[in-house]
């Protein structure tokens, strides 16, 4: 996805060009939508997700500039922040089941702008199977279900103090599997 | 203390402090060099993990009701109209989303934290045992790190009352010309209570005579910043504490001891006497 493209259309959104919503929206939508529904887990509510976030695009709250990244980075960090927002809201995560990565079929991305998402995906998915369980499960509840310090240490059942060191651990990890063998840090 | 401000890191990323509880770590984050970039990293997750999602199909007519709701949600309901003034305004109205990207714009030092030091290392070790073992070596080196890990935390808990300083970078200073001056010293970052130190102590060091000084000066690129004046004990050993943390980003590429002709001068005067590689 072409980042040049993405900061046109971002400063046209700012100047509240709806051509340009609609343009992200269809770049995007599926997108957030997958990774909305991953974080809650239901199909409407995953739309509510995607929609906050557009929301909060239009209405410029939080302000995306070229040197904070690539925007696609960008508005997935805003679609998570308001999906376990959202969570929190509906107060459903502590008796959510805890929901292990599983090997799903291939899934044939509809759009071409959705290559990069498959590559990126068994790019990740791969780095993932590498990991301990414990690890997995950590960046699962840490990233995907944003749950507390205190919540995760419970959920492991780890002191609370060691955390922040086993969440540092798994992420290590993850990235040293990522970056084998392109080493691009 | 700072171990336990750090800590609040993972909730302040998920959204959990309160308002109040959020600005006083707002605050911790501007003294905290390991944390802002540590939340950077967390940030730059989205570049990754977000993928590790199935592909999901949108529902039947999410397009329309989700565009429909984004131009309703606008007060100015012609977007045409809208003034620059007013865009302006929107674009300066910081939203409790802006706090959320503190930290993505150094996204870029996503792997050039001390943590990653060692993960760079380790990673080079690994290539070269690769074939052998790549296994082995890696186990290994996990349950090192849990230990080490579970260990580091136990140490935080049980220093609770007396706060636990973080070594950020260690150096040797070593003598510039041995058949000139003797002595040697060390230079030393930390990180305790939200501040970032340097702590310079040296020994062996040549005695001073009249008005002379030690001066330890930090060196940004070719710019030398001083870092405070020392004298020495009858036996040449001295020290210096600096706090780095309230001088605007800088980056630390070499520190060095001068022997000045007085104490506290803006430029060094003297020779150099010792140095960091």
């Amino acid at each position: 996805m072409d980042m040049h493209d993405d900061v046109q259309l971002y400063e046209r959104l700012r100047a509240k060009d709806q051509a340009a919503m609609e343009m992200i929206y269809d770049k995007y939508s599926r997108l957030l939508f997958s990774f909305a529904y991953k974080v809650v887990h239901s199909s409407d509510a995953a739309e509510e997700v995607v929609q906050e976030v557009l929301i909060k695009l239009w209405k410029g709250n939080g302000v995306y500039s070229p040197d904070k990244g690539k925007f696609s980075t960008w508005l997935l960090s805003i679609t998570r922040n308001t999906a376990i927002d959202y969570l929190r809201r509906q107060k459903k995560h502590t008796d959510e089941v805890i929901h292990q990565e599983v090997e799903h079929a291939d899934t044939q991305p509809g759009t071409e702008e959705l290559v990069e998402w498959k590559q990126q995906s068994e790019r990740v998915r791969e780095a993932m199977r590498v990991l301990k369980d414990e690890q997995r499960l950590i960046i699962d509840l840490f990233y995907f279900k944003g749950y507390s310090q205190k919540m995760i240490a419970e959920q492991v059942d780890l002191p609370i103090g060691t955390v922040k060191g086993r969440i540092r651990l798994a992420l290590n990890h993850l990235k040293q599997e990522l970056y084998e063998e392109r080493r691009d840090w | 203390m700072a171990h336990q401000e750090c800590d609040k890191l993972i909730d302040y990323f998920n959204g959990h402090l309160s308002e109040e509880e959020k600005q006083a770590f707002e605050q911790h984050m501007q003294a905290c060099p390991s944390c802002r970039e540590e939340l950077a990293e967390w940030e730059a997750l989205s570049a990754e993990l977000p993928f590790l999602s199935e592909a999901e199909e949108p529902p039947e007519g999410m397009k329309e009701r989700v565009l429909t709701n984004v131009w309703n949600s606008d007060d100015t309901s012609s977007p045409e109209t809208s003034a620059p003034a007013l865009d302006e305004k929107r674009r300066s109205r910081k939203g409790p989303l802006a706090t959320w990207f503190v930290g993505a714009a150094a996204a870029a030092l996503l792997f050039s934290l001390a943590g990653n030091g060692y993960l760079l290392m380790e990673n080079q070790q690994l290539a070269e045992d690769r074939e052998q073992l790549a296994g082995e070596a890696e186990q290994l080196a996990f349950e090192r790190d849990v230990i080490e890990a579970d260990y580091e935390a136990l140490l935080e808990q049980e220093d609770e009352e007396g706060g636990v300083a973080d070594v950020l970078l260690a150096s040797n200073l070593a003598s510039t010309d041995e058949e000139l001056f003797t002595g040697e010293g060390s230079a030393t970052i930390i990180a305790e209570d939200g501040h970032v130190d340097l702590l310079v102590q040296v020994s062996g060091m040549p005695e001073l005579e009249g008005e002379e000084a030690f001066q330890a000066w930090v060196i940004e690129g070719e710019t030398p910043i001083s870092a405070g004046s020392f004298t020495i004990d009858d036996d040449g050993n001295g020290a210096v504490r600096y706090r780095l943390s309230d001088m605007d980003d800088i980056q630390v590429d070499q520190i060095a001891i001068t022997l000045e002709p007085q104490p506290n001068n803006e430029q060094p005067q003297g020779q150099m006497v010792l140095a960091s590689p």
